[in-house]
């Protein structure tokens, strides 16, 4: 039996706690020494818990999250798809359902009731279409709906009426529809109303009456959308198609929630019954769904894992500068046991001991903190995404035992790991400097351990880099020459100076990791690039300032005038420039949280400027596109256009008619589709459009966009094509629903048939940024002269009236408003517009809520650093007590001590801060010129940069100015008089 | 601003005036430390009263109030009652920020643990009370490293204290204390950390300082050598001054 890897880490938690307590055996002492520190200061140890608790609960609120995620969205699959678990369809060359005979589905019932599929419990005949549908009385449209031709006895499931009753559908006359409260929410339909249903190519509306609305639950949730359900035999005579289905609907054994996991026996069951000589498809819809979600899930858990693993190194860098903390300030009575005989072991024994509280008492806080975290992100997820965004989904907090578990083992391992490298550190002292109190003197050679280490990172990097290389990774482009010039800055030190050699490295990991133009291209990278990436950076930037502290000191010390400015800028940025190493990992932790907040930022408004763009692009600066049924002969439109209300409000309109579902072919000797795409048609006055679409790519043949629209109209051999053809964009597939099925180069021909069977081609010469109407642009004349509309009476008519309309409304003039009007004054047409400004707020408030959810996320790693600034501070108080006392007494005013210890913590954080943002800023700058240079301009965000960098500085300076006041207040005579 | 006192004797409480050459008068200073459940008097109605250009050291054995009355003169610590003038200000008159700026620009001190700033370099350590005072950083640095030359350490101007022995510590302390030209130089065992021979050094250096610039110097101590080194010596003992005397070597 396979054990989870929850409970295994659980174990691990176990037996680590009991070495410990094993290695401690018979001597005790250490483990007295350790637990007693760890009870001697209660606000410390509060301090310390709520910085190291956040790694913790980042692990455990992802695991909260993926598990929400989870059931959430395999709900959703069991509520849309209810006892669903397979459909049986046949499909058409491009793609679509084609119908078949019902005789199919009544040999598989058939087989079914003799027991000879055995995991299939039944199955359903449907003709289901999409379409549209009008209700007379409210006289609201619903152009995207689904019909569904059902048969009441022999339907699976049955529908949920508004009382909660089930209903199975029986009585329903052929005139009758039963329609979904997704439906009725989008027409206002009710019992009794008449409505109008368009299905099929007839453009003929098919008149019902709504005998019963039924809940989204059941049968009626199928697809999540609006769902008319008729008569099987009703929506045959409309198509055309008696005696026909175009699915059969398949239950496995197991109910709504387990046939799924019957799927494989059920398909090779369904496929043994079928006619092989159809070419019946059997999909596996739930399975699928529910595969897919899996996968869904599992990638956004990653991007909340991987952007938080950020603040989890902040942690660990926090609980390195604890310990080491700890130990400076233990360092005389750690020396004097040490003198007394207390061993090596002995001291790393009791930090352990200490660290081992520390560790579970954070990892089982934290744990449960990832609980209430997870829940605000689900909250805010909700606020960001409404309900129909995500299929009426709806996260409510969900969480496994095994969730909380792998959290806390993971956080416990992790916390206790670094602890166990801390205490190693730190146990290595000079007893006679550790009594003394003398500073540790400055090493002038390399000891064999950095040297070694220098060797392993020079060759570690230089081998990293040839892989890079070989195997064109990104990821080892970026790791292997920063490990060389860390390497060898480490072997260099001695020889230039260590400021010379880390200045340089920190240089160099900046530069290198910014460079835009590396040789191995990052169109492959990933989060965990990112993260690297991010990590040596922040690195790199803290080595430069560290190493220049002495040019910070002369900077801050010349900055300003005034009596007491001076002697406190001196000591505000001489302490922390002197403990390079607190200080430096306590910027690292603060620059590491805002670093990722600035990227994300900047990335945010990389994709904002880009929407912006690219809509423009794809809309050529109109404000509304119109969508007409094409099959709905439009004599008289411009007419009808111009005398209606609205027009007055209209500056510019384009009509281009549309002939849809075009197969095209690769030559005119095949006989299988590329694809099915549309001809649109252009008008001749749409070269004096005055903003016209714009061009990806254009034959060179012409020089001119004008003068390729114009092109089209002289010759019916030449086509224009939406940009949905090429792949990439990053607001690509607005409406190309060819969006990556489908692909065509300039100049390449594509083959058709015309509506009288003669072959015809087209030659590619321009392909547009355009993606709302994906499909082919020609000349007016050839759609009208080579397309036909049927008309129901069996007539036919060529397409020679508009049905897509492009507005641009005049200047101060609501365009939803005149969208509105559009929409109401050409109804019979079931004409439907996208108002592209609001459809761009949509979008752009989606994307903008998703980044501030995860820029939120990534803040809470500054708990980790203001915790960080709250321990040095704490420190530096007991630390400089005497100093203190002796500062008032050279004439150090209160407000001059308490202003020199905000003053540090400002310069900490404010330089962390910079630190941060300035790397974020180049990062996102870095991914503009790799990925979005085509796409807009690129902005700093300085508002929301401003707004979080304020915040976090004035968080981590208020919250971490209490012992700084206190030391202020402190009279200098009691300060003087304090030993540690 | 304290007021300036008049010269009066009322009750034999001698208060200083204009002219007079008393720079310190205490009178029956008082201290007593209250921890909310023992209440240790450590001035017992101390008075006292130091002449300009005087050098006083302050003995006696541990827990004798010593450090408590260089406190209370030096306005570092806050009296129980009594009164104390220095320069002719009234201590008790004062507010925080007035006592402050009054040790930056009168008074000067030496500790046992030196207590230099161990992130500063000898002369910014030197310096710091001069920026204090305002002094712009040029005139600063040149006044510093003209004190640390007369203290003998012109060389270790640019080392940090760790990097000084205790004895160039001390004259680093010593250097920071005359830094402002003070009326007063107060000192806790300055010698309290050195060896012998290198008391003998600093000793030397703060009677050739008194000698030149006739500094008034109150030092507390356990050493003899430096009780021998000043023209008067005070004897205390639980709270208050037993005996005054002068020195053999005087």
């Amino acid at each position: 039996m396979a054990v989870d890897p929850g409970v295994a880490l659980l174990g691990l938690v176990g037996l680590v706690v009991l070495i410990i307590l094993a290695w401690a055996g018979r001597r005790r002492f250490p483990l007295r020494i350790g637990m007693g520190n760890f009870f001697r200061r209660k606000t410390q140890v509060a301090i310390v818990v709520a910085g190291l608790l956040v790694g913790t609960a980042i692990i455990s609120s992802s695991y909260v999250i993926q598990t929400t995620f989870d059931y959430g969205i395999r709900s959703a699959v069991f509520h849309q798809l209810d006892l669903i678990d397979e459909i049986v369809i046949l499909n058409g060359p491009s793609g679509g359902r084609l119908p078949f005979n019902a005789s199919v589905y009544d040999g598989l019932a058939a087989n079914v009731k003799a027991g000879n599929l055995t995991d299939v419990a039944d199955v359903a005949p449907r003709y289901q279409v999409s379409g549209s549908a009008f209700d007379n009385t409210s006289q609201l449209l619903e152009p995207s709906a689904t019909v569904i031709g059902f048969n009441a006895t022999e339907d699976l499931g049955t529908f949920v009426r508004p009382d909660g009753s089930r209903w199975n559908g029986a009585g329903l006359g052929p005139l009758d529809v039963i329609v979904n409260e997704a439906f009725v929410n989008d027409t206002e339909a009710k019992v009794g109303d008449l409505v109008f249903v368009f299905i099929g190519t007839s453009g003929r509306p098919t008149p019902l009456t709504v005998t019963a609305v039924v809940l989204d639950q059941g049968r009626g949730a199928i697809n999540g959308g609006a769902n008319l359900f008729v008569n099987l035999g009703t929506v045959q005579a409309v198509l055309g198609d008696p005696g026909k289905i175009n699915v059969i609907t398949v239950a496995n054994v197991g109910g709504v929630t387990k046939g799924y996991l019957r799927t494989d026996q059920a398909d090779a069951q369904l496929q043994a019954h079928l006619p092989a000589s159809l070419g019946l498809t059997i999909s596996n819809v739930k399975s699928d769904s529910v595969d897919q979600a899996s996968r869904n899930v599992d990638q956004i858990s990653q991007i909340f894992l991987l952007l938080g693993s950020f603040t989890i190194v902040a942690g660990v860098l926090l609980i390195v500068n604890i310990f080491v903390m700890l130990a400076e300030e233990r360092k005389g009575e750690m020396g004097v046991a040490r003198a007394l005989g207390m061993r090596r072991a002995h001291l790393v024994q009791s930090f352990v001991a200490e660290g081992l509280a520390y560790a579970l008492l954070s990892a089982l806080v934290g744990t449960f903190t990832g609980l209430l975290i997870a829940w605000v992100i689900l909250w805010a997820f909700g606020l960001v995404f409404p309900l129909q965004f995500l299929g009426g989904v709806s996260f409510a907090l969900t969480w496994t035992p095994l969730d909380l578990i792998r959290g806390f083992a993971i956080g416990f391992l992790i916390t206790m790991g670094t602890i166990l490298l801390a205490s190693w550190r730190v146990s290595k002292l000079n007893i006679v400097r550790a009594i003394r109190d003398i500073p540790e003197p400055v090493e002038r050679r390399s000891s064999r351990r950095q040297l070694a280490l220098g060797v392993f990172l020079v060759l570690g990097g230089a081998f990293l880099t040839f892989e890079a290389w070989r195997r064109s990774d990104v990821l080892f482009q970026d790791l292997g020459p920063s490990g060389l010039a860390i390497g060898l800055a480490i072997l260099t030190r001695n020889v230039v100076s260590p400021r010379a050699a880390f200045s340089a490295c920190g240089l160099f990991l900046v530069g290198w990791l910014l460079y835009p133009n590396k040789p191995i291209s990052p169109s492959s990278a990933d989060i965990p690039v990112f993260v690297a990436a991010g990590l040596l950076m922040v690195f790199g930037a803290v080595l430069l300032v560290m190493f220049n502290s002495e040019v910070l000191v002369w900077v801050a010390s010349r900055v300003g005038r005034g009596r007491t400015w001076r002697p406190v800028v001196r000591t505000a940025v001489a302490y922390p420039m002197n403990k390079k190493f607190r200080t430096g990992t306590t910027l690292a932790t603060i620059a590491l949280i805002m670093f990722t907040i600035a990227t994300l930022s900047g990335i945010q408004a990389i994709i904002g400027s880009g929407i912006t763009t690219t809509v423009v692009r794809q809309s050529g600066g109109f404000d509304l596109i119109a969508q007409s049924n094409p099959n709905i002969p439009k004599p008289n439109f411009w007419a009808a256009f111009d005398n209606a209300s609205f027009s007055s409000n209209v500056s510019e309109a384009y009509g281009l008619s549309w002939a849809n579902r075009v197969p095209l072919y690769a030559s005119s000797a095949s006989t299988t589709a590329l694809h099915n795409s549309s001809f649109y048609g252009v008008p001749q006055d749409w070269v004096n459009a005055s903003i016209p679409l714009e061009f990806q790519e254009l034959d060179a043949n012409y020089s001119s966009p004008q003068a390729a629209w114009q092109a089209l109209e002289d010759d019916p051999n030449l086509a224009i094509v939406d940009g949905s053809v090429l792949p990439g964009g990053i607001a690509g597939g607005f409406g190309g629903q060819g969006f990556f099925t489908f692909s065509v180069k300039l100049g390449e021909t594509l083959f058709y048939h015309d509506a009288y069977g003669g072959n015809r081609s087209v030659k590619v010469i321009g392909i547009l940024y355009e993606q709302f109407i994906p499909g082919l642009f020609v000349g007016w004349n050839t759609v009208a002269t080579e397309f036909r509309v049927n008309l129901p009476n069996g007539y036919s008519l060529p397409i020679d009236y508009p049905s897509i309309i492009y507005v641009k409304v005049k200047s101060g003039v609501s365009a939803n408003d005149v969208a509105h009007d559009i929409e109401r004054t050409f109804l019979m047409y079931n004409m439907v517009v996208i108002d592209l400004q609001t459809l761009v707020a949509q979008i752009t408030s989606v994307i903008s809520g998703v980044f501030s959810l995860l820029e939120a996320y990534l803040a809470l790693g500054l708990i980790v650093g203001i915790a960080g600034l709250g321990i040095i501070t704490m420190r530096n108080v007991v630390e400089r007590r005497t100093e203190t006392g002796a500062l008032r007494a050279l004439g150090f005013r209160k407000s001059m001590v308490l202003k020199s210890f905000l003053l540090e913590l400002a310069f900490i954080s404010g330089t962390g801060i910079f630190i941060g943002d300035a790397l974020g800023i180049a990062l996102s700058y870095d991914i503009f010129l790799k990925f979005f240079t085509g796409f807009g301009g690129f902005d700093i965000p300085w508002d929301r940069l401003i707004l979080l960098s304020s915040l976090a500085f004035i968080g981590a300076v208020v919250a971490t100015a209490s012992p700084a006041i206190r030391a202020a207040r402190m009279p200098p005579a009691e300060a003087l008089r304090s030993y540690e | 601003m304290a007021t300036e006192v008049q010269a009066s004797a009322e009750n034999g409480t001698a208060v200083p005036a204009n002219g007079d050459d008393r720079i310190v008068v205490a009178r029956k200073l008082t201290k007593t430390y209250d921890s909310g459940e023992i209440e240790v008097r450590a001035l017992r109605g101390v008075n006292l009263d130091v002449r300009r250009g005087e050098m006083v050291a302050v003995m006696g054995p541990s827990g004798c109030g010593k450090t408590t009355l260089l406190n209370c003169l030096s306005s570092i610590d806050d009296i129980t009652s009594g009164e104390v003038w220095i320069a002719g200000r009234r201590l008790s008159t004062m507010s925080d920020n007035e006592k402050t700026d009054f040790r930056a620009l009168k008074m000067g001190f030496i500790f046992q643990n030196y207590n230099l700033l161990p992130v500063l370099r000898s002369v910014e350590n030197v310096e710091l009370p001069l920026l204090v005072r305002g002094e712009g950083p040029k005139v600063a640095r040149k006044k510093a490293l003209a004190i640390l030359a007369a203290v003998g350490l012109e060389d270790e101007a640019m080392k940090k204290p760790a990097e000084l022995s205790g004895g160039q510590q001390q004259r680093v302390s010593i250097a920071r204390a005359l830094v402002n030209d003070p009326d007063i130089v107060f000192g806790d065992e300055p010698t309290g950390n050195l060896d012998s021979e290198t008391t003998r050094e600093v000793l030397d250096v703060l009677k050739q300082l008194h000698r030149e610039k006739h500094l008034t110097f109150v030092l507390v101590t356990h050493d003899a050598n430096v009780g021998n080194a000043t023209e008067r010596v005070l004897v205390m003992r639980n709270g208050q001054i037993l005996k005054s005397f002068r020195p053999s070597g005087a």
